[in-house]
């Protein structure tokens, strides 16, 4: 179990769909890893709690957490 | 800005890459035809796509071409769109540095400065003394993520954000949320 779900907001998912093979399957795991502690992993706030970024395997990403009922880490951006 | 007339890049491209798996003097010609300007993928990626598609993960100048053939050994020749927009800014900053990132606002890959002095130089001189202000403050285990945030905000990255972060807040759903396990979309 995951904890959260993943979903990508256009500017991500351009950047996640140029990434090469390896690179995403690096991304990936490392988003796996986020999912399930978003508020850790050495995280950065970005403006509030819920808003934040951090390094993503090979990437940086800018994300934003959606609590109870919803559970999903939205990325927003994702710069490599 | 390319230094070079497209011709003489070509040649310097052939010479280089030579025998590089992957290799096609066709898919070079295709590029110039369509006024793209020449940078590598240093990588072992596929070639970039002929005809404007998605363009590929890391994407150098063709200044850093030569280095970066010595130091892997194998370069592939992929596309990046004419520099424009906020690729300007890169031009503008001159010698300072060519280590970037590279992002995509409104759909389109975008390098980003990616050195303390080439972020600085890409901003406004307003907003200097804030800058130097929050960097000299951060403690360097947190310095790439506060400059890739300074960084976003010399490009419209940071409205399209703040845009989808709005949506987000509001309890809007942006995406179709999926389990990572499952792989992505």
């Amino acid at each position: 179990m995951s904890g959260y779900r993943i979903a990508y907001a256009p500017a991500a998912e351009a950047s996640l769909h140029a990434m090469d093979v390896s690179t995403r399957e690096a991304w990936s795991k490392a988003a796996a890893v986020l999912a399930r502690d978003p508020y850790g992993a050495g995280s950065a706030v970005q403006g509030d709690p819920d808003h934040r970024t951090t390094v993503v395997g090979p990437a940086i990403a800018v994300y934003y957490v959606s609590g109870p009922g919803v559970m999903t880490i939205t990325v927003v951006r994702i710069v490599h | 800005m390319l230094a070079m007339s497209s011709v003489e890049v070509l040649l310097e491209l052939e010479e280089i890459i030579g025998e590089a798996e992957g290799f096609s003097h066709h898919y070079i010609v295709n590029l110039f035809d369509f006024e793209w300007e020449v940078a590598a993928l240093v990588s072992t990626a596929q070639p970039g796509p002929q005809d404007g598609g998605p363009l590929p993960a890391r994407v150098v100048s063709w200044r850093e071409l030569l280095p970066a053939a010595a130091r892997t050994g194998s370069c592939i020749v992929a596309a990046g769109r004419t520099v424009s927009g906020g690729h300007s800014r890169e031009a503008g900053m001159g010698d300072i540095s060519t280590a970037t990132w590279t992002t995509h606002v409104h759909g389109e890959a975008t390098r980003l400065p990616a050195t303390i002095d080439g972020i600085r130089a890409a901003l406004p001189d307003s907003q200097h003394p804030a800058f130097d202000l929050e960097i000299g403050r951060t403690p360097a285990e947190d310095l790439h993520l506060v400059l890739v945030r300074w960084s976003l905000s010399t490009t419209e990255a940071a409205d399209e954000d703040s845009d989808v972060i709005a949506r987000l807040r509001r309890g809007e759903q942006v995406g179709r949320p999926v389990d990572p396990e499952a792989g992505v979309a």
